[in-house]
């Protein structure tokens, strides 16, 4: 069967082609899910209520696009709806540099390393840096996306990165110190 | 090997394209979650209408049967203004025709005596010979009636009469289809009565079985529902039996018959020997439109529909017979028989698919008819029973 027609069938709410769909693409969406959530539980949670977004909405996919990409966009607005309900403090900053740089060896980190760090941003900080960094969005589409401030979301990554260069070489001083 | 690196570029390498297996026991959590398969579906407005509808007819057509007066059928008082005809043969006196009606002139061919079996051509002038009779009276039919007196013994068994009606229905999937359809009729009727005479009432009575055709056109309302409607004839009968002839020139004035009689066959048996029982035949045909719904219950190759309405009966044939072994005679038309009455249908309608436009259908179907008689004839009320099969074109 092909994907299109899978797709089809779970409009049809065909519980088949649902778990198939979910097979497919699963590893991919439950990623996502680890780098905009806080910590591994709620990964999970955020990825089944993804999922279960996604197939009730999958009758409105129009067969335009790629339907993976598709699927990484609900899931990713899932996951904003959710954090974006809680308010949270926006830190403004001056200074919004153009990069940081860290002095690093690839050796150093492990992909869980970098993973953690990510899950331990404030949520706004999180999801602008996933956004902005990962994803490719632009600050215009975030601002859109998160219901803020084109500015705010630039001083947000900011804030984000800085916060990562330290932790970063936090962990380097304290691997350094063993 | 240490390096000065983009944070960015630090985190895209590392993580843009990573995958990781969710948890094995996600699906089963997502699956209780997700929305189990609705059963409910939208029903249309228009879906509903249409069965507000259908009942609607289902309740009209059943209604009709028990609504309607039925002070028609019960009684059995003659007019005072019918007047029966005495008719004295001019050769011999003692043959009697008593006829109700008009001033006609009708022929009789009448054995006259024992001795004589001719037929004997009798212009008679009704008119000028008129005698108030009444049931009323029985005594001076009597006392006028000899030899050839159609007596009915009203003291026999008893009797009733007839029904009829038609109706069709089919269809599939096209919105529209069209039938032939053809039907053996079997005719019974509720109560008691005879459709000739009230006085007949106990007399024992049958229906003949008839048969009934015609068209049928089906127009697909949903996946349910259908319409159907179409025009077909129907012939009914129905035979009183215990009746008496006396030997004579026959016919009392049956309060329902209004033509003048004629014997038309009169065998040379003798009189004398004449088997005075024979039966009366009540025949009459309709044009029938029935207009039904269909109720889809089982789809597919092989499909079962619940079918009910209702039908307009318009008479286009009518006529009593006397029948005995040795002749029979047509007494004309019966004048109790409403030229439009009405049927309440239901029945079932199975269908068979043989092409993808073609189907048959066989349907059994059981019709009551309403007021089918004006007056005097008892509480009868006819029914028939018809398995209408046909063959359908789906456009």
């Amino acid at each position: 069967m092909s994907l299109n027609e899978l797709v089809k069938q779970c409009a049809k709410n065909d519980r088949r082609a649902q778990e198939e769909i979910y097979q497919l693409f699963s590893g991919k969406l439950f990623s996502i899910c680890l780098k905009y959530s806080k910590n591994k539980q709620e990964a999970q949670d955020n990825f089944q209520d993804g999922f279960i977004t996604i197939f009730d909405k999958i009758g409105q996919f129009k067969f335009k696009g790629s339907f993976e990409g598709w699927l990484k966009r609900v899931m990713v607005n899932t996951i904003l709806l959710k954090y974006r309900q809680k308010n949270v403090l926006s830190l403004v900053t001056d200074e919004i540099p153009d990069e940081v740089i860290v002095d690093i060896d690839d050796e150093e980190v492990s992909l869980d390393f970098l993973l953690n760090l990510i899950q331990e941003l404030p949520d706004r900080y999180r999801m602008v840096f996933n956004l902005y960094v990962l994803d490719g969005y632009s600050h215009k589409e975030i601002s859109k996306m998160l219901q803020i401030a084109e500015g705010t979301s630039k001083s947000n990554l900011a804030r984000a990165r800085n916060i990562l260069k330290q932790k970063i070489e936090l962990h380097q001083e304290s691997q350094q110190s063993i | 090997m240490r390096d000065l690196k983009n944070i960015d570029r630090l985190f895209q390498e590392n993580l843009k394209d990573f995958e990781v297996s969710p948890p094995v026991k996600a699906w089963s959590g997502i699956e209780k979650k997700l929305v189990k398969p609705s059963n409910k579906r939208i029903i249309p407005f228009w879906v509903k209408i249409s069965s507000i509808a259908a009942l609607l007819a289902l309740i009209f057509s059943v209604g009709t049967i028990y609504l309607l007066p039925t002070s028609n059928f019960t009684k059995n008082i003659r007019p005072e203004n019918s007047k029966i005809p005495k008719v004295i043969d001019e050769k011999d006196q003692e043959t009697t025709v008593a006829v109700k009606s008009k001033k006609a002139k009708s022929k009789i061919s009448t054995p006259s005596e024992a001795d004589t079996n001719s037929n004997l051509e009798n212009l008679v002038d009704i008119n000028e010979e008129v005698i108030e009779n009444t049931i009323n009276k029985p005594s001076e039919i009597t006392k006028e009636s000899n030899p050839y007196f159609l007596a009915d013994a009203v003291d026999l068994p008893l009797q009733n009469n007839k029904a009829n009606k038609v109706k069709s229905k089919e269809f599939l999937n096209g919105k529209l289809t069209v039938a032939t359809i053809f039907a053996p009729i079997y005719i019974n009727s509720f109560g008691d009565g005879s459709g000739v005479d009230s006085q007949f009432k106990e007399n024992p009575t049958s229906g003949n079985s008839s048969y009934s055709y015609g068209v049928k056109v089906a127009y697909k309302l949903n996946n349910k529902f259908s319409v159907q409607s179409g025009v077909n004839l129907i012939n009914l009968g129905y035979t009183t039996d215990g009746i008496y002839v006396t030997p004579g020139v026959s016919v009392v004035g049956f309060s329902n018959i209004s033509n003048n009689p004629i014997l038309a066959k009169n065998e040379s048996a003798s009189s004398k020997e004449i088997d005075n029982s024979g039966s009366l035949n009540q025949v009459f045909g309709y044009v029938e439109i029935p207009v039904e719904v269909k109720y889809n219950v089982v789809n597919g190759k092989f499909g079962i529909n619940v079918v009910g309405g209702f039908s307009t009966l318009l008479l286009n044939r009518d006529e009593v017979f006397i029948e005995t072994t040795n002749f029979s005679q047509s007494l004309g038309s019966s004048n109790n028989l409403r030229s439009v009455n009405f049927s309440g249908n239901i029945g079932l309608d199975l269908d068979y698919s043989i092409h993808k436009n073609l189907f048959i259908n066989v349907s059994p179907m059981f019709k009551v008819q309403t007021n089918t008689f004006s007056r005097n004839s008892g509480s009868i009320q006819p029914y028939y029973l018809g398995v209408y099969t046909g063959l359908n074109y789906k456009f």
